[in-house]
Order: C-alpha cells, then structure tokens, then sequence
C-alpha cells in the first residue's frame, strides 16, 4: 500500500466509516475501547467506554510511547517495529501502526487474551488502512471567515 | 497539520512550548492548567524525571469554544528542554500546528537560548519544515530575575523577523495568557479560508 500524501480530512462519511470499522472490532473483542490516533497525538475516532476514560491525555501517551518504540528500533538497526504490546493484571494496550503512520490502539481486559487480539486486530488492519487512505487529500483543509470568530474564543 | 473533524464538528490543533531546559515551559502550562475552569481542559500530564525535570512531554488538553460551529481543541504540548533529550523534542514536534518558544532572559542562558532556538530550527527540518511554516511565538521569560538581557537584545538575537513577543513572569502568570492567546489566533488564522 502506497503511503499517503497530504492532509488528513475528517469526512462525515469517513469518520462514519471508521467509526464501524473499529466499533466492529471493539465489539468482537468486547474491548474496553478502540482508538485511532493520529499521528500528532490527536483522536480521530473512539469506540467502547470512551465516557469512562481520558481519551485525549492516553491519545497523546500512547502515540508518544509509540513514536518512542520507533526511534529505539531506529537505533537498534530496525526498519520499525509495527506493534507494541503493554501487557497489565487488568488492562492491557495493544497498538499497531497503520500504512498511514497513525496508529490503532485496543485497550482490553481479562476477557480477551492477546492472541484474540492481535487476530482480531490484524485482520480489520486491511480495511482500516485503505478507509483512512482514502481521507488524506493534497487539498488544505480550510475554515472559511475563522479569523473573524476567533477573538469571540477570549 | 490541524485535524478537522466535519463528523463531529471539531477543530484538533497541537501547540508544542518549546526552548531552553529551565525556562519555564511546564510552569506556563501549571498555570494554565490552574487558572481555566476545569471543564475547559483535560487533566495536566507530566512525564518527569525524580527531579521534576521534564523527562519526555507534559500534556495539557484545552478546548476553547467554538469559531464557525466547530469546537476548537488546542493539545499544549512541552518538550524537554534538557540538550541530550533531542530524540524526545524531535519526537514532539510531529503534526506540529503551532510553537511557542519560551526564552529564559537571565544573562547567563544567553548562548543556550541560541542554541535551542538552531535546535528547534534543526528538529524542524527533520519534518521537511522551517519556521516560516509554522506559526510560532516569542516568550521573554523570567522578567522578574536580576541580570537580565534586555527585550531589545533578546528580540534582536531570537526574534530577526519580528514575530509576536510576549515578556513574561511565568510562575506568576505574567504573559502566560498572552502567549497562549497569540498562538491560538495565528493557528487559527493559518486555517481560515
């Protein structure tokens, strides 16, 4: 899969799109949540017990502990390593990089083992990967007559 | 880049304070984090040495109310000022909306503000970007210390092409909300259409 270029644009219908995508996921796993993170550390979408949790602060802590694992398989020699696993007594994280370089997190408890998870995972990668594909535009994504408003925000 | 979300109406930008280890990049954010009400910001996250140094980020989500029916979320980022934590600066700096720089105006930071300002230009670069892309601002801080550079001096060495500056008494809250104003409205204004 080619990487892509441009802007990431958060359409109506594909944010539709991924948000089944990964609640399908979330539900076959019954995780506790499934994020999509970009790469900037910013949520794109969040499925699963989301009101539960500080979604924003673990978007930004899970892709600095990813972006982190790169730059160390950098310095081992390694391309990349693709996943990481951080493994609790009731909670556990598993975070994969998309073709994109945003990364899938799966936050799951007892119930689900790693394997499952990674299965699981792994196959909705295929799907995910080309939805969000489809969002990156060379197009800039603009705000038309913003600087007018935003005095209004202090 | 800003992600903007048309499903839920929502504007993403991220802002990384950037600069010279101990000049005051957390305490901006500690006094951010205390003065806003809290159902405006997110719990304050902070990666930090045994010593309170700033060992890999510290975290702050904002959201500042809405501009043209979209919710605008601004994630305050630090970085650490420390010269061998550049791996972690680098790393911060990705999808990068906005940069605050703050300076520690005390004489004797004088070469290490220059050389975090060449850093900041260096990890930039990394991403295929130069300042001129990035809207960013200045911050003088530590007004209140004795030996001080002047404004000029330090506007003349840091600030060649004349971009917002804000003195500043960070652990008082002096220019604190200043800076952050300047910074939201130039990534907001980078935006707009």
């Amino acid at each position: 899969m080619a990487k892509p270029s441009g802007n990431l644009v958060l359409t109506e219908a594909g944010v539709h799109a991924l948000n089944a995508l990964t609640g399908k996921l979330q539900q076959e796993i019954q995780a506790r949540a499934v994020l999509l993170i970009e790469k900037s550390g910013q949520i794109i979408t969040a499925q699963g017990q989301t009101s539960t949790l500080d979604t924003l602060s673990l978007a930004a802590l899970i892709s600095g502990s990813f972006a982190s694992t790169k730059a160390l398989a950098r310095l081992l020699g390694e391309k990349h390593f693709k996943t990481l696993f951080q493994q609790g007594k009731s909670e556990s994280i598993f975070v994969v990089q998309l073709e994109t370089t945003d990364t899938l997190a799966v936050i799951f408890g007892p119930q689900a083992t790693i394997g499952l998870v990674k299965f699981k995972t792994m196959q909705a990668l295929d799907n995910i990967n080309a939805q969000i594909l489809a969002l990156y535009t060379n197009k800039k994504p603009t705000l038309s007559n913003l600087s007018q408003s935003i005095d209004n925000l202090f | 880049m800003a992600l903007i979300n048309y499903a839920t109406r929502e504007v993403n930008c991220k802002i990384v304070y950037y600069g010279t280890g101990l000049g005051g990049k957390t305490t901006n954010l500690e006094f951010i984090h205390k003065q806003v009400p809290p159902h405006v910001r997110g719990e304050m996250v902070n990666l930090a040495t045994p010593t309170e140094r700033t060992l890999y980020f510290d975290f702050l989500s904002l959201d500042l109310g809405s501009v043209q029916g979209f919710k605008t979320r601004f994630a305050l980022y630090t970085v650490p000022g420390q010269v061998e934590y550049n791996a972690s600066r680098k790393l911060i700096l990705n999808g990068v909306d906005g940069i605050v720089f703050v300076a520690d105006s005390q004489q004797s930071r004088w070469s290490d503000n220059l050389a975090s300002m060449q850093n900041m230009v260096d990890n930039l670069a990394e991403y295929g970007l130069n300042p001129d892309d990035v809207p960013w601002v200045l911050q003088l801080n530590k007004r209140d210390l004795p030996d001080i550079s002047s404004l000029d001096e330090l506007k003349h060495a840091l600030n060649p092409k004349g971009i917002p500056t804000f003195p500043a008494i960070a652990h008082q809250g002096h220019g604190v909300f200043d800076t952050l104003k300047a910074v939201s409205r130039a990534v907001l204004a980078r935006l707009s259409g």
